[in-house]
C-alpha cells in the first residue's frame, strides 16, 4: 500500500513537472524572452516588464532576444514568425484581448494590437501660446512645423492643435508608445505576472506586490480573455506630461487602452480660439449683439464659435477629414464644444425659435448642436465611410427634438456620467441614468457609446481629502452600463507636487484602489469583488490587513450614507466622530507593522493625506459676529438709497487689525426676498478717490477682475459649502462654488453660474452695489437662528496708489491671508 | 474638461495658515490689552508680533500700534523711540505727531511739524495730521489746516464732527460769525443727533444767534435739544445763561449760572473758564507746596 502511495505521488509530481513550464529554478533562469526586432515598442516594453519582474521575484535574469537562441524554455512576447512556425494563431477579438498559451517548453503571450502612428503634424508650444493669447510672439513665428500644419489644413484656416493629442493619444517619449495604445501582448504579460502573484496596486515598486520565490513555473494551458469594454482611458494631465513614465506604465500593466481610438475632447478650441482665426474668419464666431462677440472660456476675449452657421460647420468638416487622413487608425472624432454653457448667435436665435417652435433655450441649444453633428456626420459618411462622429452632448440636458430618419448612422452620442461614479452609492442612481441617459442612448441605434466620468470630485484641492471608496457601487454601475457602453474617459486627479518632485511614490494614496478596481472591472464586470479586496488588504498592508480592511469598509460605509456629499456644519455624509474613528483605526493598523516597513509607509501616507480632516469640523464652526438678514416684503427700489432699503447696515472693519474703518468706510446690509428665492446684498463703499477707481474688467468670470476695486461675497449654508462671488465697480461678476454637489453638476468651480444681477451706482464720494443672488443652489433650508448661513464680504480697495498694498476691509475680519477661513466668517439669519 | 483655474489666488479651505491665523489672534490679544489700558503690555505685544512678521506692511502696522499704545499711556519718549521702527517716512511722521498729540504736547507739536508736508501722507492719515496740527495751532493760524482736514476727512464722520466743532469755536473766537454759522449749520445737518458735537453745535448756534439779537431763532435752536440732551444740564444751563445775558435778563442768567456752577462732578478748569467767560471772579490758584 505504501509503495502504491509513493508511486501515485511520484506520478503526480512527474505529471506536475511534465505539465508546467519551468522558467526559473533555484534562482537560475531556464528560459529566454523572445520579442521580434520589428515588434511594436509596446511589446518590447512588455518584454522588459517580464524580465524585470521575474528578476525582482527570483533574482534570475532572463535574456531578451530577437530570435530563439536554443534555450530549452522560451517566452514569446507578441506574435512573430516563430510563433507562427509553432502553429500559433491569435484568436479573434471584438474588443481588446489577450491570449496566453503555455506549453511544456514555451509560452506565447500575445494579444490584439491596436496602436497608433505618430501624428505627422505638430505645433511648438510657444506658437500655440502666442496664437491663443496674442502675447510673447516667438522669434520665428510661424515655425516650420506650424506652417506645415497650416499648409496641410489649407483653405485659409489657421487651426491650432489643441486637444488633438497626437491623434491616437498622447505620445510618451520614454516608452515610445501612445498612452492609449492597445498592446494586447503587454496585457498577456501582465496577466502572466499576476498568475505568478504580482499585483500592480499602485505605481512604483512601493505600490507593487512582488512575491519572492526561488522557482517559477506556470501550469500548461491556455487563457484567452477579452475586455468587456473597448475604451479604458484614465486621463490625468500631470501624469501624461510627466517626464517620468511610471504612471503610464502602471496604467498599461492594468490593461488601460483602447481598441477603438477616438479624439474625444474640446476640439472646437483648435478651430477658433486664436487671434488669427478671429481676424481672418469672423464668420465662424457667435455674437451676442451686433459687433459684440459672445464671451469665451477660459478667457472672454477668445470668443465662442457659431455652431449654427454653415461657415463653422464646414470648418468642422474640414478638421475632421484632415484629422482622419492624418491618423487613419482613428475610429472616431468629435467637435467638442468649449467649456461653459452653449451660446447662440443672436442672428440665429429668432430663426431657431420659429423653426423648432420653442422659446426654451436649452432645447434650442440641443437642437442646434444636433443639427451641426448631423451636417458633419453626413459629410464624413461620404468622405470617410466606416468612421464615427461623436456628438458632443455635454451641457445639453435635453435630447434634441429635430431628429429624423435621415440622420446618418455614423453618429454616436457619448454621455457624461451623472451622477458621477462616486455618487452611485446613492439610491436612485440607476433610475436617474435611465431617465436622463436612455433617451440619448436610443440615438446610437445599437452602437455603444462612451462615458465621460470623473474621479475628481473626491480629490479636488479645495475639497477635504475624504477617504472615498465605492467598490460595490462601481461594480453595480459597470454591470448596468455594459449593455450600451463601450468604456469611459475618466478624469483622475494627481497630486502635482509629486510630479514636480519627480517622484510618484505616494501618488494618489487614496485613489489608487478605485483606479485599480475600475481597470479590473473594465475586463471583468463580474469579478469577485470581495476576493479582490481581501487579497488587496492582505498583500498591500501585510500584518495590518485586518485593521485596513476595517478602515476601508468603514470608509465605504460612511461614503455610502444616503446624505449630501456636501459636508457642512449642519449635515452631510461625514460626521465629526467619523474623523476620529478613521485616525484611530489607522493608528491601530500602523502599530501592527514594523517601523520602516513598506506596510508602515503605506499606512503613514494615508494618515498624512487625511490630516486636514482633523480641522474640518472646527473650521465649520463659525466664530464671527452675527448679522440679521432683512426680510424684504417687496423688491428693492433702485431709486431709493441703499441706506433706506436695508434697515440695518453693518460697518466693515480692517481685515488685518479688526478695527472699524471710518475713512473710506464700507457698510453692508443683507436681505432675503419674501419667497426666499433671492438674496440681496447692498454695499456702500465710501471712496475719496472716485476718479481713481480701478475697473478694467467688464466681462463675466474674467481674471482681470482681480486687478480691480472689488467686493467679494462668501456664503455657505447648512446644505452647501461654499459660494464665492466677486463684483467690481463696472458690475462685472466672477462666481464660483467649491461645493462638491455643485462642482459635480457643473464640472468646475468656476462654471457655477447662478445668473447674478448687479446694479452699481456711483456718486462723488462713494459707490454703491446691489447684488441679487438666486438662492436655488443654496439648499432647501432658508436661514434661521438654528441653521444660520455663513457670510463674509470683503472689500479690496485699490483706488489711488494702493495696488501694492491694497486696503482690505471685511464684514467679519479673518486676518491677513486667505479669505475662505469659514470659522471666522459671520453668521447670518 | 481641463482642471484649469483662472484664479490667481488659491483658495485652500483647509489651509490653517498658521502664521496668518496666529497674527490675527495675537493682534486681537494685544488690542485687548490696550482696551484694558494695559498700555505697556500692549506695546510689548505689538512689538513682539512685529518681529515675527516677514511681510513689511504687517510689521509696520504692529509698530504703529505699539507707538499708539505707548502714547496712550503718556510714555512720550518711549513712543517716539518706538516710532523709529516704522520704515515708511510718512507713516513714521504720523506716528510721531500722534504721540505729541496724545501726550498733550500741542505747543511742541505745532513747532516740530510746522513745515511737515502732510499732503504726502497716505490719505487715511493725512486728514488726521491736518486736524492735529490745526488744533495745536491757535487762532487764525490753524484755520487753514482745519479747513484742509475738513476737505479730506471723507467718510470719517466722527472726526468730521470734531473738526467742525473746532472750526466753529475758532470762528466764534475770531468773531467770524458767518463762517461760524456755516460750520455750525453743517455740523447740525451732518452730525449724529445725540452725540456731543451735535449738541454742542446746537448750543453754540443758539448762543451766537442770541448774541446777534435773534432771540426767537436762538430759543428755537435750543429747543431742538431733546429732553434727554437737556439732561446734560451743565452745558444747557451755561448756554441758556448766555442767551438770557444776551437778552438782557441778567437775573435769570445769574440763576442759571449758579445752578451750573453748583453742579457736582464738573472739572474745575471748565468751571473756571466758564466763570471767566461769564465775567465772574475766580479764586486764585493755590500753589502746591
Amino acid at each position: 500500500m505504501r509503495h502504491l502511495l509513493f508511486f501515485v505521488t511520484g506520478v503526480c509530481l512527474l505529471s506536475f513537472s511534465a505539465f508546467s513550464l519551468d522558467v526559473v529554478r533555484d534562482g537560475k533562469a531556464l528560459a529566454e524572452i523572445i520579442v521580434s526586432k520589428n515588434a511594436h515598442e509596446g511589446e518590447k516594453r512588455a518584454a522588459e516588464d517580464l524580465a524585470h519582474f521575474i528578476f525582482k521575484m527570483t533574482g534570475a535574469k532572463l535574456k531578451i532576444v530577437n530570435a530563439p537562441t536554443g534555450s530549452a524554455k522560451r517566452l514569446f512576447v507578441g506574435e512573430n514568425q516563430y510563433t507562427r512556425a509553432l502553429g500559433y494563431k491569435l484568436p479573434p477579438f471584438k474588443n481588446s484581448g489577450y491570449d496566453i498559451l503555455i506549453e511544456k517548453d514555451y509560452a506565447i503571450l500575445a494579444g490584439k494590437m491596436t496602436t497608433g502612428k505618430r501624428f505627422p503634424y505638430s505645433m511648438p508650444p510657444q506658437d500655440s501660446i502666442y496664437l491663443r493669447t496674442g502675447k510673447r510672439k516667438p522669434k520665428n513665428f510661424p515655425s516650420a512645423e506650424t506652417k506645415k500644419w497650416w499648409d496641410y489644413i489649407g483653405n485659409g484656416q489657421y487651426f491650432t492643435m489643441q486637444y488633438i493629442d497626437n491623434g491616437f493619444s498622447s505620445y510618451i517619449p520614454k516608452l515610445k508608445i501612445h498612452y492609449l495604445d492597445d498592446v494586447g501582448s503587454w496585457y498577456a504579460v501582465s496577466a502572466l505576472l499576476e498568475k505568478a502573484g504580482i499585483r500592480f496596486y499602485a505605481p512604483y515598486e512601493e505600490g507593487t506586490i512582488i512575491p519572492q520565490k526561488r522557482n517559477l513555473s506556470f501550469s500548461a494551458g491556455r487563457t484567452t480573455k477579452e475586455a468587456a469594454f473597448g475604451y479604458r482611458n484614465l486621463h490625468s494631465t500631470p501624469i501624461l506630461r510627466s517626464s517620468l513614465p511610471e504612471g503610464v506604465l502602471w496604467i498599461k500593466r492594468l490593461m488601460g487602452g483602447t481598441c477603438r481610438p477616438a479624439i474625444y475632447q474640446h476640439t472646437s478650441y483648435a478651430l477658433f480660439a486664436n487671434f488669427l482665426q478671429r481676424e481672418k474668419h469672423p464668420e465662424i464666431f457667435a455674437y451676442k449683439s451686433k459687433g459684440e462677440l459672445h464671451d469665451g472660456y477660459p478667457t472672454p476675449e477668445i470668443g465662442y464659435p457659431r455652431f449654427g452657421s454653415k461657415a463653422f460647420r464646414d470648418v468642422c468638416v474640414l478638421y475632421c477629414r484632415k484629422v482622419f487622413d492624418a491618423s487613419p487608425d482613428l475610429y472616431a472624432v468629435c467637435i467638442g464644444t468649449p467649456d461653459s454653457s452653449i451660446k447662440i448667435d443672436y442672428r440665429d436665435l429668432e430663426e431657431y425659435k420659429k423653426k423648432w417652435n420653442t422659446e426654451n433655450l436649452a432645447q434650442i441649444r440641443a437642437n442646434m448642436l444636433w443639427e451641426t453633428s448631423v451636417y458633419i456626420a453626413k459629410a464624413l459618411k461620404k468622405s470617410h465611410p466606416g468612421k464615427m462622429f461623436y456628438h458632443w452632448k455635454h451641457y445639453s440636458n435635453v435630447p434634441p427634438t429635430n431628429l429624423s430618419q435621415d440622420d446618418p448612422d455614423n453618429i454616436i452620442v457619448p454621455l457624461i456620467m451623472q451622477p458621477q461614479s462616486g455618487e452611485w452609492v446613492l439610491k436612485n442612481s440607476e433610475a436617474s441614468v435611465k431617465r436622463e441617459h436612455f433617451p440619448w442612448v436610443k440615438l446610437n441605434r445599437g452602437k455603444k457609446n462612451l462615458y465621460w466620468d470623473y474621479f475628481l470630485s473626491t480629490d479636488w484641492r479645495h475639497i477635504p481629502p475624504y477617504p472615498v471608496f465605492y467598490t460595490k457601487a462601481l461594480q453595480r454601475q459597470t454591470r448596468f452600463i455594459q449593455p450600451y457602453c463601450d468604456g469611459k474617459f475618466i478624469e483622475v486627479p494627481t497630486e502635482k507636487k509629486y510630479i514636480k518632485k519627480g517622484e510618484l511614490a505616494g501618488w494618489n494614496v487614496l485613489q489608487h484602489l478605485m483606479m485599480y478596481v475600475q481597470l479590473k472591472l473594465f475586463w471583468d464586470p463580474d469579478l469577485d469583488m470581495n476576493a479582490l479586496l481581501e487579497e488587496y488588504y492582505r498583500l498591500y498592508f501585510g500584518p495590518a490587513a485586518k485593521e485596513m480592511k476595517e478602515f476601508h469598509e468603514f470608509a465605504e460605509a460612511v461614503w455610502s450614507r444616503q446624505e449630501s456629499r456636501s459636508v457642512t456644519a449642519a449635515g452631510g455624509f461625514l460626521k465629526e466622530p467619523d474623523v476620529k474613528k478613521y485616525f484611530d483605526i489607522l493608528e491601530r493598523a500602523r502599530k501592527k507593522t514594523q517601523p520602516g516597513s513598506v506596510y508602515e509607509k503605506r499606512i503613514t501616507n494615508i494618515t498624512r493625506k487625511l490630516e486636514p480632516l482633523k480641522k474640518l469640523f472646527s473650521s465649520l464652526k463659525r466664530t464671527g459676529p452675527a448679522f440679521r438678514m432683512a426680510k424684504l416684503r417687496k423688491p428693492i427700489d433702485l431709486k431709493v438709497p441703499l441706506k433706506k432699503s436695508f434697515k440695518t447696515m453693518y460697518q466693515f472693519a480692517d481685515n488685518t487689525t479688526g478695527d472699524k474703518i471710518h475713512f473710506n468706510s464700507t457698510f453692508a446690509g443683507v436681505g432675503i426676498s419674501q419667497d426666499g428665492k433671492h438674496l440681496y446684498v447692498g454695499v456702500i463703499c465710501y471712496e475719496n478717490r472716485m476718479n481713481k477707481l480701478k475697473a478694467s474688467c467688464k466681462k463675466t468670470d474674467a481674471s482681470e477682475i482681480w486687478n480691480d476695486d472689488r467686493l467679494e461675497i462668501f456664503l455657505d449654508t447648512p446644505e452647501r459649502s461654499f459660494f464665492h462671488i466677486v463684483v467690481n465697480t463696472n458690475g462685472a461678476v466672477l462666481h464660483r462654488s467649491t461645493d462638491q454637489t455643485i462642482v459635480a453638476r457643473d464640472t468646475l468651480p468656476l462654471l457655477w453660474n447662478p445668473e447674478i444681477r448687479t446694479t452699481i451706482k456711483k456718486y462723488d464720494d462713494r459707490w454703491e452695489a446691489l447684488i441679487c443672488i438666486p438662492t436655488a443652489d443654496f439648499g432647501k433650508r432658508k436661514p434661521s437662528k438654528q441653521f444660520a448661513w455663513g457670510i463674509d464680504i470683503f472689500r479690496t480697495r485699490l483706488a489711488g496708489d494702493n495696488t501694492k498694498n491694497p486696503a482690505i476691509s471685511a464684514l467679519a475680519p479673518v486676518g491677513p491671508g486667505f479669505f475662505a477661513r469659514q470659522q471666522r466668517w459671520g453668521t447670518m439669519y | 474638461m481641463q482642471k484649469k483655474t483662472l484664479l490667481s489666488t488659491v483658495v485652500l479651505l483647509f489651509l490653517t495658515g498658521t502664521v496668518c491665523a496666529d497674527f490675527f489672534d495675537d493682534f486681537k490679544a494685544a488690542a485687548k490689552l490696550h482696551k484694558e489700558r494695559k498700555y505697556q503690555a500692549a506695546a510689548a505685544s505689538y512689538k513682539k508680533l512685529a518681529k515675527q512678521q516677514k511681510k513689511a506692511n504687517l510689521a509696520e502696522i504692529c509698530h504703529l500700534y505699539a507707538v499708539k499704545s505707548l502714547a496712550s499711556g503718556r510714555k512720550f519718549d518711549e513712543a517716539l523711540a518706538a516710532s523709529n521702527a516704522i520704515t515708511t517716512p510718512e507713516v513714521r511722521e504720523y506716528a510721531q505727531m500722534y504721540t505729541y498729540n496724545a501726550c498733550g504736547k500741542k505747543r511742541q507739536l505745532k513747532d516740530v511739524f510746522k513745515d511737515t508736508n502732510i499732503s504726502k501722507w497716505p490719505d487715511e492719515y493725512a486728514y488726521l495730521g491736518y486736524f492735529m496740527r490745526g488744533s495745536a495751532t491757535p487762532r487764525a493760524a490753524g484755520l487753514k489746516d482745519l479747513e484742509t482736514a475738513l476737505d479730506c476727512c471723507g467718510s470719517d464722520l466722527q472726526v468730521k464732527e470734531n473738526i467742525l466743532r473746532e472750526l466753529s469755536d475758532r470762528y466764534i473766537q475770531l468773531k467770524k460769525n458767518a463762517q461760524a454759522h456755516a460750520a455750525l449749520d453743517r455740523l447740525i445737518a451732518e452730525g449724529v443727533k445725540g452725540r456731543a458735537p451735535y449738541q454742542a453745535a446746537v448750543r453754540s448756534k443758539a448762543v451766537l444767534l442770541a448774541q446777534e439779537k435773534k432771540f426767537d431763532a436762538a430759543d428755537k435752536m435750543l429747543a431742538r435739544l431733546s429732553s434727554k440732551e437737556k439732561l446734560q444740564k451743565f452745558w444747557f444751563f451755561i448756554a441758556k445763561a448766555k442767551i438770557e445775558t444776551a437778552k438782557g435778563n441778567g437775573s435769570d442768567a445769574e440763576q442759571l449760572y449758579d445752578k451750573a456752577f453748583a453742579m457736582k462732578g464738573i472739572p474745575l478748569p471748565i468751571i473756571r473758564f466758564q466763570k471767566i467767560e461769564a465775567g465772574k471772579s475766580i479764586p486764585k490758584f493755590k500753589e502746591k507746596k
